[in-house]
């Protein structure tokens, strides 16, 4: 494994440079929003890959962020410990939301995360008082001077963060539980799993990571109106991402956005909102042709060839 | 006489407004292997789900070793030495034996001595020795059953909890199977069985129970011997 975590070393160091080579600030934002949208489907992937939650509601944890961010600058605290404010939030929100619907099961259970954050979004739409509704709220700047960059480098940062965090999860006791509770939740509760607790250890995990991302994004436009950040857009397009590139999978996450936002970059002047439609055929295609993402298919024939390739191994004892 | 390991008092149980069970009452004793036996439907699934916390009884109670755990969650009846191997196997597919092996080793105590209980299991079960490197989902039914079975007992519980455990296996693998659950039970952990396979099932228990729409049937002594001679439950349930 040494191999790939030198790749990895060097593709982080690789995006920290970019910004000295790439000088036009309209770049900058593009790959902004595909590392931004790589740490969403990666903190997503925990919860809706690992575990095999489909939520269909981030956009809850998102705007918590976002407006975390806003309303507590507003109550006189500085920038950046109004982030962490958006985290604590979104935390609390995913106590109230998983509590509440990781009752369910499959379907039941994404339709559930949608109402959550659909009632959320509703919420600021009408608590003027307190959101300013629809006329929207301003959000401080995190950065000054080279803003696009301070941006950049902070998507790449929360990204390898997501990326790090995954991977001490697939490493660790508590991604077993997660992936024994997508096999099978009825045996892994028969084997004594704790399933409530730990989806819901997921899903906080996860909503921490989606927050900081819902901070940036706000910040980078300055001004948010609740259908922007609590919207189902953004809910879908974190779950595109993931299933495009593989759920369940550490890079999968990163090649989904990297594909959805070249592509919504290069169609988005031409078909408009009709890119929603894109989005719509896209997981329609991936959902009947690529159930495992591209990244899962790539590892999966993979794995089939070795298997085909060489005799079956003598088997190991180290039993995870 | 000291209480027994398991006793099942007065237990009424169902799903939403669906009743499984009316009136359960049974009891397994320390070391014994019991077998749960009834058509179709009876409630002897839901009586082993009830038991393992899977499903939480409407009335009536449940004693583990003297204990109330009626209302205890799956996970804490597990640490307290349940583990319920249930029907189908329901392996995880997509992970390796050795790791599905190492699920069944969840609960506190168990996780202790992981190492020793996956030697035990590799002992009674050399052919799942083989397969530790193989996903669940490519073996045979009767190699799944084996180590649905070992990774129950990973948890080394004090009861081990088996739904149909001969199910849609080849006879020949049957015999197997139950000679492995008696080996198991001369081990010293207790068993409770649930079981199409009547004949199979009362030869390697002690005792039995007939379980007919929800309720024991009383009129039966619970002897396995002696049921396995009763001329009704011949005619009824062993085709004879």
């Amino acid at each position: 494994m040494t191999r790939s975590h030198a790749l990895a070393a060097a593709a982080f160091a690789g995006a920290l440079l970019v910004p000295f080579v790439v000088r036009s600030d309209y770049t900058l934002q593009v790959l902004f929003r595909l590392f931004l949208f790589s740490a969403l489907g990666l903190a997503w992937n925990l919860v809706g890959g690992y575990a095999g939650q489909l939520s269909l509601g981030h956009s809850a944890y998102f705007g918590a962020g976002a407006y975390g961010l806003a309303l507590s600058t507003r109550l006189g605290l500085p920038a950046w410990p109004s982030v962490g404010v958006g985290i604590l939030v979104a935390m609390l929100f995913a106590l109230v939301i998983g509590g509440v619907s990781f009752r369910l099961r499959g379907p039941y259970f994404a339709l559930a995360t949608i109402a959550c954050a659909e009632i959320l979004r509703l919420s600021a739409k009408n608590l003027t008082g307190l959101t300013g509704g629809d006329v929207g709220a301003a959000v401080p700047a995190l950065f000054s001077g080279q803003v696009v960059r301070s941006f950049y480098w902070s998507a790449v940062l929360l990204a390898s963060l997501a990326a790090a965090a995954t991977l001490a999860v697939t490493r660790s006791r508590f991604g077993y539980y997660l992936m024994a509770i997508r096999e099978d939740e009825d045996t892994a509760l028969s084997v004594g799993i704790d399933t409530a607790k730990t989806k819901l250890a997921a899903l906080l995990i996860s909503a921490a990571l989606t927050a900081v991302a819902g901070s940036l994004y706000a910040s980078l436009f300055l001004y948010i109106v609740p259908d922007q950040v609590f919207g189902l857009d953004i809910s879908n397009e974190v779950a595109i991402v993931a299933m495009l590139g593989g759920v369940g999978t550490i890079a999968g996450p990163i090649v989904g956005a990297l594909i959805l936002e070249t592509a919504s970059e290069l169609f988005k002047n031409v078909f408009l909102e009709a890119h929603l439609l894109i989005y719509g055929g896209l997981l329609v295609f991936v959902v009947l042709f690529l159930p495992d993402g591209i990244v899962g298919t790539i590892v999966r024939r993979r794995t089939l060839a070795r298997r085909r390739a060489k005799p079956p191994r003598a088997p190991d004892h180290a039993a995870a | 006489m000291s209480q027994p390991l398991l006793q099942v008092e007065g237990v009424e149980a169902g799903y939403g407004s669906l009743r499984a069970l009316a009136d359960i009452t049974l009891h397994v004793d320390a070391g014994e292997i019991v077998t749960l036996v009834g058509a179709n439907g009876a409630g002897k699934t839901t009586t082993l789900r009830v038991v393992s916390g899977l499903v939480h009884p409407t009335r009536g109670i449940v004693r583990f070793a003297g204990e109330d755990i009626s209302r205890l969650p799956p996970h804490e009846i597990v640490e307290r030495g349940i583990s319920h191997v249930p029907e189908g196997r329901k392996l995880f597919p997509h992970m390796t034996v050795a790791e599905n092996l190492a699920l069944g080793a969840y609960s506190r105590h168990a996780r202790a001595r992981m190492r020793e209980a996956l030697e035990e299991q590799l002992a009674t079960f050399p052919r799942v020795k083989e397969r530790l490197a193989q996903l669940a989902g490519t073996l045979s039914g009767g190699e799944q059953q084996m180590v649905a079975i070992a990774r129950g007992l990973m948890a080394s519980p004090r009861l081990l909890l088996l739904d149909e455990p001969s199910l849609g296996l080849a006879p020949k693998i049957v015999e197997e199977m139950f000679a492995k659950i008696a080996e198991i039970g001369a081990k010293g952990t207790t068993v409770l069985i649930v079981e199409q396979n009547v004949v199979e099932g009362l030869s390697i228990s002690s005792r039995g129970y007939v379980i007919e729409n929800g309720e024991v049937d009383r009129t039966l002594g619970s002897s396995a011997a002696e049921l396995l001679s009763n001329e009704r439950l011949r005619s009824a349930y062993f085709g004879l």
